[in-house]
Parts: C-alpha cells; sequence; structure tokens
C-alpha cells in the first residue's frame, strides 16, 4: 500500500509539470535527468507492488519454522505459540 | 470437455511424479515463489513491449514514432522477456509437474505460448519491422499462429472449472475495441456491450433452473460466444472501414489485436492452473 502510494504520488509529480516542458525534450536522445528519474520510481515502484503483491499468497515468516535470526527476533517467535527455530532447526 | 497431459501421456505419470527429485527443483521448490515473481516480472517485460508494439501497428499508442522504430526499441526487452518466461516457467513447472499434468489451463498456456512465439516473431515483429506492411511469409505464419490462439480459446472455454477464465481474453478484448473505436462508433458499441452484459446476468434470473451452476453453463457460453462476436465484428468494421493506410491495411491491425490477445490467454490461462 505504502508502494502504490509512492508510485500514484510521481505520477501526480510527474505528469503535472512535464507535459508543457515534453516539447523541449521530446526529439532529445536522452530527455532530462528529472524525467529519466520519474521514469525510473515508476518503473521499479510498480514492480515492486506486483512482487509484493505476488508475495501475498505466501506466508514464509511464520514463527515454527527455521528461519534467520532476524525474522525470529522481528516476529517475536521465542515468545510465541509456535516457538522460533534456527535454520538448523534448533529451537529458541 | 476437459483435456490435460495425462490424457494424452497417461504412461508418463511416474516420470511426472520423479521430475520433483531431478536436478534442479529440490533448489527451487523451497524457493517457489521467488521464481515465480521471475515468471511473473518476465511477463510483465513481454507484455508491456508487445503491447505497445501491437497498439502502434492497430494505429493508436506511440502514434508519433513510425512503427519499425518502436520495434528497434522495443525487441531486445521483448525477447528478454520470452527468454525469462520460458526458463523461469520450466523450473517452476518442474516442481509443480504433477498439477500441470492434471491441467486443463496447462494446456491452453501451452496452446498460447506457441501461438504467441508464432504470432509474435513470425508476423507482429516482421511487420512492425516494415511498418506495417504485411508480408507472404508473416501471412503464412498468421494462419498458423491463429490455429494454435484459437484452439487455445476453445479448449479455455469449454475446459468445465477453467471456462469462466475465457472471460479475461474477453473483457481485454472488450477495452482493447473500445480503444480502437472513435466517436459515435464507440457509443454504439459500448452501450450495445453493457446491454449485453446486462442481459447476460438478468436471464438466469428470468429461466426457471434448478440452481446448480452446471446448468448455466450453456447459457454462460451462448454470452461468451455472443459478447465476443459483437466484439470481433465491431473490430473487423473500423478496420475494413479505415481501409488500407501508410502504415498497414485491416490485416496489420488484426494481427496487433491477436499479438496482444494471444499473450494475455497465455497468462491468464496460467493463473488458472493455481485454480482447477
Amino acid at each position: 500500500m505504502i508502494l502504490l502510494a509512492l508510485a500514484m504520488l510521481n505520477i501526480l509529480v510527474f505528469h503535472k509539470p512535464h507535459p508543457e516542458s515534453q516539447g523541449a525534450w521530446d526529439a532529445e536522445p536522452v530527455p532530462p535527468r528529472k524525467v529519466r528519474a520519474a521514469a525510473a520510481i515508476s518503473l521499479l515502484g510498480w514492480s515492486a507492488i506486483i512482487i509484493c503483491g505476488r508475495f501475498i499468497a505466501y506466508d514464509w515468516f511464520e514463527c515454527g519454522k527455521p528461519q534467520p535470526a532476524f525474522i525470529n527476533a522481528v516476529e517475536a517467535c521465542k515468545s510465541s505459540e509456535q516457538g522460533g527455530y534456527t535454520l538448523e532447526g534448533k529451537r529458541l | 470437455m476437459s483435456m490435460n497431459l495425462e490424457q494424452f501421456f497417461p504412461a508418463a505419470r511416474p516420470w511426472v511424479e520423479n521430475l520433483v527429485n531431478v536436478w534442479p527443483t529440490p533448489y527451487v521448490k523451497p524457493n517457489f515463489a521467488f521464481w515465480e515473481v521471475g515468471h511473473v516480472l518476465s511477463l510483465i517485460a513481454l507484455g508491456g513491449a508487445t503491447i505497445l508494439m501491437n497498439l502502434r501497428l492497430i494505429g493508436v499508442g506511440l502514434t508519433q514514432e513510425r512503427p519499425s522504430e518502436i520495434y528497434r526499441n522495443l525487441r531486445v526487452i521483448q525477447t528478454s522477456g520470452v527468454i525469462g518466461i520460458v526458463l523461469t516457467g520450466i523450473l517452476i513447472g518442474m516442481a509443480n509437474a504433477e498439477r500441470l499434468y492434471d491441467s486443463a489451463a496447462f494446456i491452453v498456456k501451452m496452446l498460447g505460448l506457441i501461438g504467441g512465439v508464432i504470432l509474435t516473431y513470425g508476423v507482429s515483429r516482421t511487420t512492425a519491422a516494415a511498418d506495417g506492411r504485411v508480408s507472404s511469409a508473416a501471412k503464412a505464419w498468421f494462419a498458423l499462429g491463429m490455429a494454435f490462439w484459437l484452439t487455445a480459446l476453445v479448449v479455455f472455454a469449454t475446459g468445465g472449472l477453467i471456462a469462466p477464465g475465457i472471460w479475461h481474453v474477453i473483457t481485454a478484448a472488450a477495452l482493447l475495441v473500445l480503444f480502437v473505436t472513435r466517436g459515435r462508433a464507440r457509443i454504439v458499441y459500448a452501450s450495445v456491450l453493457a446491454a449485453l452484459i446486462l442481459a447476460q446476468e438478468l436471464v438466469p434470473l428470468v429461466i426457471n433452473h434448478p440452481g446448480a451452476p452446471a446448468d448455466l453453463d450453456p447459457i454462460s457460453l451462448s454470452f461468451a460466444i455472443l459478447i465476443s462476436a459483437w466484439i470481433v465484428g465491431t473490430a473487423l468494421v473500423q478496420f475494413f472501414r479505415a481501409g488500407p493506410g501508410e502504415e498497414g491495411g485491416p490485416l496489420t491491425k488484426i494481427i496487433g489485436c491477436a499479438t496482444i490477445l494471444v499473450w494475455l490467454t497465455s497468462a491468464a490461462a496460467g493463473r488458472w492452473i493455481a485454480f482447477a
């Protein structure tokens, strides 16, 4: 949702000032840096939204499974009902 | 009529079941989502390039550039997308082989993939590179690619539980034609389309039926055919009324539409593998 808001903000920021100036750089081989930055943000933002959207279907980081120490820490797995397990399968 | 690979290759089941143990599947399966996202991103690269290139053939979108210029700028992205979907598709397919073996949607996806490759490399790209002129070889490839795509559509529409997936293709075609039509033609097209959709919703309520979803299949299929005929008919009238142009005639525009929709068919069928 945060990425979606950022991507939409990028549309607003890009489309407001640039259509008027498009004629000035449209024929240039390389557009201005601001325009290229907006394009890069758009591509990366929407790709990230799709990636995150697809990952909604998967629940990898639930407690009770072997996983990195960082995940165990942020999920507070040690004190959870399922418990925390290291990547080697050792219970915390 | 629901077909799957098991019906064609019944003896292959042990081989299919063992694919999950074949390298590199043991490494792919635990990280299935990463590879699946790679598959989706490849599809986006392919889809974006295909839509821009073929909308230009239809005569909408980036009309300030020549079709050949758009082809030159997008061909590498498009080919990267094709290679990406095939490579990631093989990997996630091996990790999920049993499901694919029993899946009618997978048959649709493969027919769409073959049709998509033929229409893209044999027809659309050569036509775009020639600024809309369709060569004799492209016409022959077009006939073959269309045969694969139309077969895919028939299997999709009559494939039992996956049949609702055909509406993804019909919806995309409806929107595509909405972009193509102009002025009063667009209003008439959209109005009739809306009336048909409304009728599709109302008819099951009017006709007395026992309520089982299967009883609605003939009605749904009839409306799928009726709405498709309206969409295709409107598009053809628009294309032939416009006549031959500087950058291709009706066939060029039909090629543009078919190439976009064949990939959409394959993508939609791929999503339906998970559902039925």
